[in-house]
């Protein structure tokens, strides 16, 4: 066997065992994925059951439009997209497919389907020029578009670059091959040899000079002395070459792309023939063998979850059936990190501010996809990330309005927000409230916070003025709700807005955070409507919050808080 | 005015009937808001980040001032925390600085003068009660209305500029025009318990049940809210999702229907101007006129 057949068997063998393993996941879903009460190992066999002949029936047209419109002319690019998006793309997928079939895969389509074929013949050598220039303007106007558009730039990760680069690479190198053999004396030589019945010397000068005048071949000089180029030469050429290659050969001028670039390489290119087709075949087996792991597995992934996607995702989200794991996995691996879900995210603004990667929904998807990857084990660091991205979002499914591959993003973040909470990752502010004065003491001791929430110059709690004037008449306490409330528990309000105003003009703003009360303010203003020295309540009891917020982010961000956001045991004191 | 219509967020998912039926009594008093994309106001960031909630308050305005309309919107904690972006804009330069630079990139500019109304005072003060009374053909004269106000409408009132906070009249009489009696109420100025969904559910439920039991006892038929998180919370939960509440570990399970009906405002607004029958329990049970 060849070393080419040991590589091509070795990648056909990963791309096909990696696929059985990313598509096994959708059968059996991590747990991460289920719906309460039921295993997710039974997604497949609910969705199954749930199939009637009346259902199918019903869903053929929808399927049917979904398969020939949206998956085999990519019109769901252009839903809430638009036209560039649709032109990148269609470029890109109805290129590749046209190398894939007639040129990679020519023994098993063009050569079968297509009597006559031939490599080198019309209209194949066009197409083929036609298809690489397809997939190079979309490869062209892909990288335009991450590197031009700011809200592009910002979501764009190495394995985008990386993914970009590898099919330029194929169809770099499959031009330039192309290119190099056009030049090649070498090759005319071999062909010639297996072609051209009984050479004779003047027979091989000549169409020599034919080929290279028509063809374009590039002859080194001792070979093809100039005074060889005479009008009878040529003539002898033409006949020898229309009578013994033209019938597998037409004229490179139609190979538009590769023709130009053989005389832009002409004549060392003609060395690199070898070196070229290693490289292309490389290149194209080593995609092949990273098909199923990285995200060129949307050619499989996306179409499946187009298929699978209901016509109301808010209700499918709503009230998830027993078959949502088998969605929810595939949309998971359906995404192609195109970024346009955090072009439109409502809580933008708040990643501009805050800066957490996860808050924007093209970045929380990878994290979410690491989750529910069986061998993924997320780092506390991580989950954090994850859990403050999630609790940002506010639901408002705008992302899966505008998702391109039509994944039910609304299903999966509310499913994030409770798995972040089953994995100790509940809403920051759920967790701050179990801090006690000593985790803020410690915490006190480190520098001030600066950037992220502007809590840095708290107006209201660094200026003594705000509270000076509190008489405590604890009028604020008369109107809060929580206070007149019967049958809570004491702890919900152990220290009371008009203590709490008294504590922080002490100074011990550590003793206010950890009070329950704080956090178990409504924020109805009521105080600070009624208090009858203007004093901002209500304003001072947000800040709070957001020192609190400002001061564990800025812990975790140093590496100081355990998986449970309580500070590290291991840390001893936090310096 | 002309207004850019600003759901909020969670109308799209949570809420899409109000966001529809808010929209078709808009146009049916002939004040429709135009549609476009907006961002968060900020509101539920801001107890995490004082900068991030006005940063997206001051971009969501900046959307709206380059297409030239003020905004409108159904939320009275958008509405509130818009209107508490511009306060403290005005008076706190540094963060001024910060949000006029964060929005550069993308060539916004920040308006301080952009108009931001709500659908009440919208319909009190701009289409006018005179005009809304006469656009009503079915004045739904047996239904006796507790009008829930929310709190971040209403104050602080320095920075809201909503009603008199301790006397409103503007949701009772916009209720009076549609044809029902609005009930005075003890709790008709509290909290509804939203903002501790979530985080601490037991105080949350039990706001919201002192509110049914205030409404009840002042003997209304239904509880008409012109909010978004108000209705969330105090309206039969639609959206019984298999999510336990955060932090809370154990699954919420389908919440317990209201009392009394919960209504938003549109809803029964929009039923008084024709546009749509109102729900079983609040249509008078011999179909004719008043009952009471």
């Amino acid at each position: 066997m060849s070393l080419f057949a040991v590589i091509l068997w070795i990648c056909l063998a990963v791309c096909l065992g990696g696929t059985v393993w990313r598509m096994a996941r959708w059968l059996a879903p991590d747990r991460s994925l289920a719906v309460p009460g039921l295993p997710p190992s039974l997604a497949l066999a609910a969705l199954l059951r749930s199939l009637s002949w009346h259902k199918a029936f019903a869903a053929a047209p929808r399927m049917a439009f979904t398969f020939f419109f949206d998956i085999l002319l990519q019109g769901h690019l252009l839903r809430k997209g638009s036209l560039w998006r649709w032109i990148m793309h269609f470029a890109l997928y109805a290129g590749f497919s046209g190398l894939l079939f007639f040129h990679a895969l020519e023994n098993f389509v063009s050569r079968p389907f297509f009597p006559g074929y031939e490599p080198t013949l019309d209209p194949w050598q066009f197409l083929r020029n036609l298809f690489g220039a397809m997939v190079a303007l979309g490869l062209g106007i892909a990288l335009c578009r991450r590197l031009a558009v700011r809200d592009m730039r910002r979501t764009s990760r190495f394995e985008d670059a990386f993914t970009l680069g590898l099919i330029g690479l194929i169809i770099a190198s499959g031009f330039f091959l192309e290119g190099a053999k056009m030049v090649s004396p070498a090759a005319f030589d071999r062909m010639a040899a297996d072609y051209f019945p009984a050479p004779d010397e003047a027979g091989m000068t000549a169409l020599r000079a034919y080929w290279a005048t028509d063809y374009g071949m590039v002859f080194p000089v001792e070979s093809m002395p100039r005074e060889a180029f005479t009008p009878e030469n040529l003539d002898a050429g033409r006949e020898i070459s229309e009578m013994s290659c033209a019938p597998c050969h037409s004229p490179p001028a139609s190979a538009f792309v590769s023709a130009p670039l053989s005389r832009l390489l002409a004549p060392a290119g003609a060395r690199l023939v070898d070196a070229l087709w290693w490289l292309h075949v490389l290149a194209c087996l080593f995609a092949l063998a990273w098909l199923p792991f990285g995200k060129l597995f949307h050619i499989l992934s996306t179409p499946v979850g187009l298929m699978l996607r209901g016509l109301d995702p808010g209700e499918a989200a709503a009230r998830p059936d027993a078959s949502a794991p088998l969605a929810r996995a595939v949309g998971l691996d359906a995404c192609t990190h195109c970024g346009i879900c955090s072009r439109h995210c409502s809580v933008l603004p708040a990643f501009l501010a805050l800066r957490t990667p996860e808050i924007l929904p093209s970045e929380k998807l990878l994290t979410m996809r690491r989750l529910a990857g069986k061998s993924g084990k997320l780092t506390p660091a991580a989950l954090a990330a994850f859990s403050e991205g999630g609790f940002v979002c506010t639901e408002c499914m705008r992302c899966t309005v505008v998702c391109p591959s039509r994944i039910n993003l609304q299903d999966l973040w509310l499913v994030s927000k409770r798995e972040a909470a089953r994995l100790g990752h509940p809403e920051l502010s759920v967790r701050l409230r179990r801090f006690g004065p000593e985790v803020w003491e410690r915490l006190a001791r480190r520098k001030r916070p600066v950037d992220r929430t502007l809590a840095a110059s708290p107006s209201l709690l660094d200026n003594p003025e705000t509270f000076a004037q509190c008489v405590q008449c604890s009028v604020c306490t008369g109107v809060c709700p929580i206070f007149r409330l019967p049958d809570i528990p004491a702890a919900e309000v152990d220290v009371s807005p008009h203590q709490l105003m008294n504590l922080v003009r002490m100074g011990l703003a550590g003793h206010a955070l950890s009070a329950n009360f704080l956090w178990n303010c409504t924020t109805c203003y009521k105080c600070q409507e009624h208090c009858p020295q203007g004093i901002r309540v209500a304003d001072v009891l947000y800040e709070l919050r957001n020192l609190a917020h400002a001061k564990v982010e800025e812990a975790a961000r140093a590496g100081l808080l355990d998986g449970t956001g309580m500070p590290s045991p291991d840390q001893g004191d936090i310096p | 005015m002309t207004y850019a219509w600003f759901p909020g967020c969670r109308i799209p998912f949570h809420l899409p009937d109000y966001g529809r039926q808010s929209l078709a009594v808009l146009s049916a008093l002939g004040a429709p808001a135009a549609e476009m994309e907006f961002n968060c106001c900020g509101y539920p960031v801001r107890h995490q980040s004082l900068f991030a909630s006005v940063l997206s308050a001051a971009r969501a305005m900046a959307i709206a001032a380059r297409a030239g309309l003020g905004i409108l919107t159904p939320c009275k904690c958008c509405f509130g925390h818009l209107r508490f972006a511009q306060s403290i804009l005005a008076e706190r330069p540094d963060l001024m600085g910060a949000v006029t630079d964060a929005l550069r990139p993308e060539a916004l500019r920040y308006d301080p003068d952009l108009t931001v109304s709500h659908l009440l005072p919208l319909l009190v003060r701009e289409v006018g009660l005179p005009a809304f009374e006469k656009a009503v053909v079915r004045p739904l004269t047996w239904i006796r209305a507790a009008a829930h106000y929310g709190c971040h409408a209403l104050r602080p009132s320095q920075v809201t500029r909503f009603d008199d906070p301790l006397a409103p009249v503007l949701f009772e009489n916009l209720l009076s025009a549609a044809g029902c009696v609005p009930v005075p109420w003890t709790l008709r100025l509290e909290c509804c318990g939203q903002p501790l969904a979530g985080k601490n559910d037991r105080l949350a439920m039990a706001l919201a049940h002192s509110k049914y039991a205030s409404a009840l006892e002042a003997g209304a038929d239904v509880l008409v809210t012109a909010c978004t998180y108000c209705q969330m919370q105090l309206g039969s939960s639609a959206l019984s999702c298999d999510l336990p509440a955060p932090g809370m570990g154990q699954a919420a399970g389908p919440r317990p229907q209201p009392p009394l009906p919960v209504a938003t405002v549109p809803r029964i607004l929009g039923a008084a101007l024709g546009l749509w029958p109102l729900e079983d329990r609040l249509e008078p049970p011999s179909g004719t006129a008043s009952v009471f």
